[in-house]
């Protein structure tokens, strides 16, 4: 009997954290706002190792073709642009060896709204994309991550 | 007396015969001339030896000649000194003649007649009066002919023949013992052909007739020659010939007897009946030299096969050249002979004239600004492009307005009062040929601006067209100023950054623009007081090489105009 009854609860609890769980992700707002596990004023998001394949302009800097270590700071772009979301805009660094070798204001979408912005089917969740955008004048680098898409474009 | 005649109008024949063809190159082909002498006759040939081809019509030669050979009859030295000249007629024939103006014979044997038998104390053939040791400088016969030339190597056949008439006028006479005093004539049939331009070979063959005289009956003969010279384009030339004649008795005959006094010898001895007459056979050998305008000068030496050394006979003799030779002397001139034709070079291509440089002209019309107030002045300027160089001259007109200076290349141009779309159009005219190209720019003429305001700007996400809370904080300013002054007017800019298709940032452009205007629209502003315009990317009001600024071009700007008159 006690056999039935630790089923019969297990499976009510199953249920019971289940739809807690449905009614919690439909309470989200239409319009995303960023992943705050990773993109939080006051955190730094880890993307990973990113290659870029191509030597780029980065905040106006020489960055070499590489791999490197990036992550987006809690430092919105400034100035400010009244009408734009400032969590949106943030710094990225990338780094290598330890060392940050150059900044750039890296572009945050929330997944739900990406459509809105790239037609192009986005990188699986967890990878990245790199492609040459206008000819030869811009080099994305598209990371998608912990829910968010992360756009950053160099000028080449 | 008949067969004279007959041999005189067999050689008019032959003249007649010469035909009105005229030697001239085939088509394609131009004619050429090659060097050739005269023969001793005054026609074309080689020394003694005639040759088939003949003078170009038109064209003559002459020449003179020292002739020297030896007979066996009495070592009878004789020599001439002749002029000769012939003349071209139609390319087909020459007529020649040859004068012997004198005739010297020197008979070496003593008594005059008799000595040695009718062997050597006989008459010759040829100057059977001769009765004396040495008769002196005597004006001697003269030949006349004609040659007709059948085959021409100018004419591109293989070989030259032609056929020749003689007639010889007793212009020497018996009494002077320089000639027969008969009328001769002669006929041959000649071939010759210039082997390789190298060397030019003949032979002819034929009857020469011989008028007897009272006392004599003589022989007439097979006049025979065969010869060359070589080379023949060559300044230098040789010759080199066997000619003789092949009698057709081997004697000759007195005809009267007792002889009379006019035939025997200044010594009394009297001609034999009978006198051998051998075959005439004479090897020659010449050198000649000619310039290249036909000018000729040469020697020869010729060795009489029959002839005898006297000496061998006891025979004294003062010819220090011995009893065989004689030798030969010319000058003369001859414009050569036709050659054979040589294939005209191909004619050069028809010039083609190059072709006349295309003449394009454009012309650019510029203003700045383009867009003035009313009474305002913009400042035109055309740019021609001539492919000729030509110098431009320029012609400004527009409906209204007026312009500073329109038939200058540049020019001020001032507005009228009203506002509109102004055509101003500038005519560039080549003068060379009044080739004229126009352009025409369409100024805008907007009223006066009294007063600009400007709102802050509206900024949008990356790639987003919606209004943010802190966008439509910043409208709601421009909502309260256009409700407190309904004569404003509002210009809202739809700006993007330049990431992106030009294409479809001016699309983007425009939502951003709308957006706001559809913002304002909801807030009561009336439609008609708004107007949208999409720069897209091409009016950066940032730097767009880095995000960090690239950003802050995507905006929208709203621009109050406050013209006069509203």
């Amino acid at each position: 009997m006690n056999r039935y009854v630790n089923i019969g609860l297990a499976f009510g609890m199953s249920a019971f954290l289940g739809a807690a769980a449905h009614l919690s992700a439909q309470a989200k707002p239409q319009t995303a706002k960023p992943s705050m596990e990773s993109s939080q004023a006051g955190s730094t998001v880890n993307l990973g190792a990113i290659r870029i394949p191509r030597a780029v302009k980065a905040g106006g800097e020489s960055l070499a073709a590489g791999t490197y270590q990036v992550r987006v700071t809690e430092t919105p772009a400034t100035p400010q642009a009244p009408g734009q979301t400032p969590q949106y805009e943030r710094w990225a660094e990338f780094m290598r060896d330890g060392k940050v070798v150059a900044r750039e204001v890296v572009t945050i979408v929330p997944a739900s709204d990406i459509k809105q912005v790239a037609e192009q089917t986005p990188p699986p969740a967890g990878g990245y994309r790199t492609e040459v955008l206008k000819g030869n004048d811009y080099l994305r680098l598209w990371i998608n991550r912990g829910g968010n898409h992360y756009l950053v474009h160099f000028n080449i | 007396m008949s067969r004279r005649f007959g041999i005189l109008a067999l050689a008019g024949a032959l003249f007649l015969f010469t035909g009105d063809a005229k030697a001239q190159a085939p088509a394609g082909m131009e004619e050429t001339v090659r060097p050739a002498t005269t023969s001793i006759y005054g026609d074309t040939g080689l020394w003694f030896v005639p040759t088939g081809e003949v003078l170009r019509d038109g064209t003559w030669s002459a020449s003179a000649y020292r002739l020297n050979w030896d007979v066996r009859q009495g070592f009878t030295d004789i020599s001439h000194f002749e002029g000769t000249f012939a003349y071209g007629v139609k390319g087909r024939a020459e007529i020649f003649g040859a004068v012997r103006f004198i005739t010297r014979i020197d008979r070496d044997t003593r008594p005059i007649f008799g000595f040695g038998g009718e062997k050597y104390g006989g008459v010759d053939n040829g100057y059977p009066y001769v009765r004396e040791g040495w008769i002196g400088n005597k004006f001697g016969d003269t030949f006349l002919g004609a040659k007709v030339n059948l085959l021409s190597e100018s004419r591109q056949n293989p070989v030259a023949i032609a056929v020749r008439g003689i007639v010889k006028v007793p212009t020497g006479s018996a009494d002077n013992q320089s000639g027969t005093g008969k009328l001769d004539a002669q006929f041959d049939f000649i071939v010759s052909k210039e082997i390789a331009q190298t060397a030019e070979v003949s032979g002819s063959i034929g009857y020469r007739h011989r008028g007897d005289p009272d006392e004599y009956d003589l022989s007439s003969g097979i006049p025979f020659g065969i010869g060359a010279q070589f080379p023949t384009r060559s300044a230098l030339k040789f010759t080199t010939e066997w000619y003789g004649e092949i009698f057709s008795n081997d004697v000759v005959t007195r005809t009267v007897s007792p002889a009379p006094a006019s035939i025997i010898g200044v010594d009394g001895s009297v001609p034999l009946v009978t006198s051998d007459l051998p075959l005439q056979s004479t090897l020659m050998f010449g050198a000649t030299f000619q310039t290249s305008k036909g000018l000729f000068f040469g020697g020869g030496l010729n060795w009489s096969a029959k002839a005898e050394d006297r000496e061998d006979v006891g025979v004294d003799s003062d010819d220090n050249f011995g009893t065989r030779f004689g030798w030969q002397f010319r000058i003369g001139y001859h414009p050569g002979v036709a050659g054979i034709p040589v294939a005209l070079p191909p004619p050069p291509p028809p010039s083609v004239a190059a072709p006349a440089p295309q003449h394009t002209l454009t012309v650019d019309a510029q203003c700045n600004p383009c867009t003035v107030e009313v009474g305002g002045t913009s400042k035109l300027t055309a740019t021609a492009q001539d492919s000729i160089g030509c110098v431009i001259t320029y012609q400004w007109s527009a409906p209204t307005g007026s312009f500073a200076n329109p038939a200058q290349q540049n020019t001020a141009w001032t507005a009228p009062n009203t506002p509109g779309t102004v055509p101003v159009t500038v005519t560039g005219t080549c003068p060379t040929d009044n080739m004229k190209a126009s352009d025409t720019v369409n100024i805008q003429v907007v009223p006066r601006v009294v007063k600009t305001m400007t709102f802050e700007d509206v900024y949008f996400d990356f790639d987003r067209y919606t209004l943010t809370d802190a966008a439509q904080r910043i409208l709601a300013q421009a909502v309260e100023a256009m409700r407190a002054d309904p004569t404003l007017r509002v210009r809202i800019e739809g700006h993007t950054c330049s990431i992106g298709t030009a294409e479809y940032n001016l699309a983007l452009g425009d939502r951003r623009a709308r957006s706001v205007q559809q913002y304002l629209v909801s807030n009561g502003i009336a439609a008609d007081r708004l107007t949208t315009v999409s720069f897209g990317e091409e009016q950066p009001k940032y730097d767009n090489s880095r995000e960090e600024t690239r950003r802050l071009n995507r905006r929208a700007a709203m621009t109050v105009q406050l013209v006069a008159g509203n």
